[in-house]
């Protein structure tokens, strides 16, 4: 899926994230490798600190504390948001859609669209996607786009694979109309014959949960986890993103006529340190334009880490031509190309 | 070259019969981290840059490739 919007643009992006923080230091003694190799992958994978929700803390709650900062606090009226995309694998219901509880928690128009989507790591680039096709279809001038997950209770604490870079958080992202000249440029792309390289095995109408899929089990690395935890095909997924995803990241530059030098700050999906370090290589481009401070700091939270690294720059995001690029479940991959510029808020709270 | 790349393999698995192997990932003796770990040990001790499309199973599976790789992998 290839496409551009025009008259499009980020208005405002809001991180939120749980207080509760989580060190690696502190969870080795979880997990049966060695310590000594445990520690060296510190720095090599960006295993440093996490957050991670209170126990019954949902993806909605973040998204709620995070709506209420901007109806109190900025002042923004509920009733100018004329959709709801809430982009989460961590829904509160299996009915109904969490937008819809979203919906009823402030005082949104009932004519405002609310939509929930299934997705992880690619699923900002769809919230970008199909906001845009909203606005551009109808005469709604603004969407809030919900992305994030919850997914530590979905993660066993005795998995090193995983459970040291999992990070729960919520990015709230206003995308409206304006007079901005430049297209939001989209592309979007999946392979779901590789759709159990990432999974949760159990807790879906295909294999439901009891109580043999929440035995622990250990892996043939020595990471124990159950039917109901968060599975990854560590080699393949690296794969994917060492070949597919840098060839695809180029031919997009490539289509719109440009280079990676051509972009000030590429937003990639904050997988882990290890992954962004050698993406960044392949691109030929300096550290400064590929941050991987949010999956260092706050641990990777699929769908909220590109907006989360919007929300945490350090500097003014003013003219700034930006490439996301998410990539993992589905496998999915997709990027879009991003003028930001005079945003109205960007920040990251704690709930 | 061959020495300090058994070096780097004890140095993060100590306990393996490296020696005694011809394929270290189908004989079990490397896991994804470890290849991440030796990938990070590699590049510091021979101060080269391996490409992340280079990181495959074929590269870790004996001595033999892992000189290889580091032979065609560029200078830092």
């Amino acid at each position: 899926m290839k496409t551009s919007f025009t008259n499009i643009k980020i208005s405002g992006v809001l991180g939120v994230v749980p207080k509760r923080t989580l060190f690696f230091d502190d969870e080795i003694v979880n997990y049966s490798h060695s310590v000594e190799n445990s520690k060296k992958l510190k720095t090599v994978m960006g295993y440093d600190q996490h957050r991670v929700a209170s126990p019954g803390v949902t993806a909605s709650d973040l998204a709620c504390h995070g709506l209420d900062y901007l109806f109190t606090k900025l002042k923004i009226d509920p009733r100018s948001i004329d959709a709801i995309f809430f982009i989460s694998q961590t829904p509160d219901y299996v009915l109904p859609p969490t937008s819809a509880y979203i919906h009823g928690r402030f005082d949104f128009s009932k004519e405002t669209y609310c939509v929930d989507i299934n997705d992880g790591c690619c699923g900002f680039i769809k919230g970008l996607y199909e906001a845009g096709a909203f606005l551009s279809t109808t005469s709604s001038k603004r969407a809030l786009i919900i992305t994030g997950d919850v997914l530590s209770p979905k993660v066993s604490a005795n998995d090193r694979n995983s459970f040291p870079l999992i990070g729960d958080a919520v990015a709230l992202t206003i995308l409206e109309k304006s007079n901005t000249p430049t297209p939001m440029c989209v592309e979007i792309f999946y392979d779901g014959k590789n759709f159990d390289k990432l999974i949760v095995p159990a807790g879906g109408a295909r294999m439901p949960v009891n109580s043999d899929t929440e035995k622990l089990l250990a892996d043939e690395e020595g990471n124990r986890r159950s039917l109901s935890n968060l599975v990854m095909q560590g080699r393949d997924v690296f794969a994917f993103t060492q070949t597919t995803v840098p060839d695809f990241i180029l031919s997009f530059l490539d289509n719109l006529g440009l280079s990676p030098v051509d972009i000030d700050l590429f937003l990639l999906h904050q997988a882990n340190s290890f992954i962004l370090d050698r993406l960044r290589a392949k691109l030929g481009v300096g550290k400064e334009k590929v941050p991987d401070f949010v999956v260092r700091k706050y641990g990777n939270s699929s769908s909220a880490t590109i907006p989360m690294t919007i929300a945490s720059m350090a500097r003014p995001l003013n003219g700034v031509k930006a490439m996301a690029c998410g990539f993992g479940v589905g496998l999915s991959w997709g990027g879009a190309l991003l003028d930001l510029d005079n945003l109205e808020f960007c920040n990251v709270i704690e709930s | 070259m061959k020495q300090k790349i058994l070096d780097i393999l004890f140095s993060i698995a100590p306990e393996k019969e490296f020696n005694l192997s011809t394929n270290f990932l189908e004989d079990g003796l490397l896991d994804s981290f470890d290849v991440v770990l030796i990938t990070g040990a590699i590049e510091e001790c021979f101060e080269v840059s391996i490409s992340g499309d280079e990181i495959t199973p074929e590269n870790f599976s004996s001595i033999d490739s892992l000189e290889a790789l580091i032979s065609r992998s560029s200078k830092k």
